[in-house]
């Protein structure tokens, strides 16, 4: 118990103290499920493939190798995105596919990646087939420097999404997950440095979301990708319309952070 | 010299998943997420810790620095209606038979803890969890959760009515159930 509570804050009565006091021991998930995320977050040094003659080596250490210049909260509110929405009992998720996608993610993302390289590391295709078909036809996915991810906002009409938008504005709730794969593949390549191809993650969204529910997180994403990418006009531009757009979103710190702290 | 420095990094984050995977756990339940969310929810936030541990406050205590995540995270998650039902989903309906087994007496004890928390609003309820259960002294509180000690002990001691309360109200409804 805290004793350092003030003396104007009343106490629990004794028997909620009591019915607290006896939900404080910690139990922690199955052993199962513990060597789950075990495996999904610190895989196994893999063999060395070589030829690539200097590639980053593939380790989870990766994940440390970036993330210095935002303040810890601004970053944790930039990563606020999507998670577990969408993993409700409607849309089953076979766990098979949970485990792979993470295995996928942990490889180390390179920015010069090939175009096949993000479909390849997309989390599952599953959700290509329940998602929505795409009023036009894909576009090739394009994995330069200049990635296309001038979007739509959800308050600014464009005449260009208007038909999809009209799909997408009243958002399903069976679109959740798409949507959350799709950011989760964003900010996977996000900390990975690989702000191309987080980039060309936040486009597909936005093509096929351009009003989703999680459009506010893959704006703040793309925002931090272009300022990764040292974009700075654009990332500037971009979180300009998205503070008009979210002038209340928790996310604005870490936009802040994103363009404050972009490379000069 | 970044390999080191990042093999470092990745042995403590190995340290830290091992050591608080329980905690973690047991802070996002208690923070409303339902359990078959919970295994996908850990791991994206232990994904943010292993970003964000290189430049963490190492003299700051960890757990509360931790639960700030956990908070962020269920926030995030509960923004669907639809996670609230399921989060009733996983406690059964009291039948107003209280059980005489006593290994069943803690998990029932659990459980309305469980639902009592979910009637205290989010932000509330986090510094009630921090407090009340983790025995975080406010001062802890308040800059792991990023608010002033004042606005900390408000929100507790509203939590603590709202907690009271539900319990009350919910153990009342347990009873009257013929």
């Amino acid at each position: 118990m805290n004793r350092e509570d003030r003396p104007m804050l009343p106490a629990l009565p004794d028997d909620v103290a009591e019915l607290v006091a006896s939900a404080r021991p910690i139990e922690g998930p199955s052993d199962d499920v513990r060597a789950r995320l075990r495996a999904r977050l610190i895989p196994p040094l893999p063999p060395p493939t070589g030829g690539d003659g200097g590639a980053p080596t593939p380790r989870p250490a990766r994940l440390f190798a970036r993330f210095g210049r935002a303040p810890w909260w601004a970053v944790a509110a930039a990563f606020v995105v999507g998670v577990g929405i969408g993993r409700g009992r409607g849309t089953p998720t076979p766990s098979g596919v949970a485990s792979s996608a993470m295995r996928v993610e942990m490889q180390p993302l390179g920015s010069e990646a090939p175009p096949e390289a993000l479909e390849a590391r997309a989390p599952a295709t599953d959700f290509l087939d329940h998602a929505p078909a795409p009023e036009a036809p894909p576009k090739p996915r394009t994995t330069s420097a200049a990635v296309s991810v001038s979007v739509p906002f959800p308050v600014s009409s464009s005449a260009s999404s208007s038909a999809s938008s009209s799909v997408s504005s009243a958002t399903r709730s069976s679109d959740l997950p798409v949507e959350r794969r799709l950011l989760a593949v964003a900010r996977t390549a996000l900390a990975r440095a690989a702000s191309v191809d987080a980039l060309a993650a936040c486009d597909e969204h936005a093509r096929r979301f351009p009003r989703g529910a999680l459009a506010e997180e893959r704006e703040a994403l793309a925002i931090e990708a272009l300022a990764d990418a040292k974009r700075s006009d654009e990332a500037k531009a971009r979180a300009e319309r998205f503070e008009r757009a979210y002038p209340k979103s928790i996310l604005l710190p870490a936009v802040h952070a994103a363009i404050d702290s972009e490379p000069r | 010299m970044p390999e080191p420095t990042e093999d470092a990094a990745a042995a403590r984050f190995e340290a830290i998943f091992e050591a608080e995977l329980p905690y973690v756990w047991a802070s996002l339940r208690r923070l409303g997420v339902a359990p078959s969310d919970l295994e996908d929810v850990a791991h994206e936030l232990f994904l943010l810790v292993a970003q964000r541990l290189p430049t963490a406050d190492t003299s700051r205590p960890l757990r509360p620095w931790l639960f700030a995540f956990a908070v962020r995270f269920a926030a995030d998650y509960r923004r669907l209606a639809r996670h609230r039902l399921d989060f009733l989903g996983d406690v059964e309906p009291a039948d107003g038979a209280p059980s005489a087994e006593r290994r069943l007496m803690t998990r029932e004890r659990e459980r309305l803890v469980l639902l009592a928390l979910e009637q205290v609003e989010l932000d509330r309820r986090a510094v009630f969890i921090l407090h009340e259960l983790d025995e975080v002294p406010m001062t802890e509180i308040a800059p792991a959760l990023g608010i002033p000690l004042n606005t900390g002990y408000s929100r507790l001691r509203i939590a603590r009515e709202e907690f009271v309360d539900a319990v009350r109200r919910l153990t009342r409804r347990e009873k009257d159930t013929p």
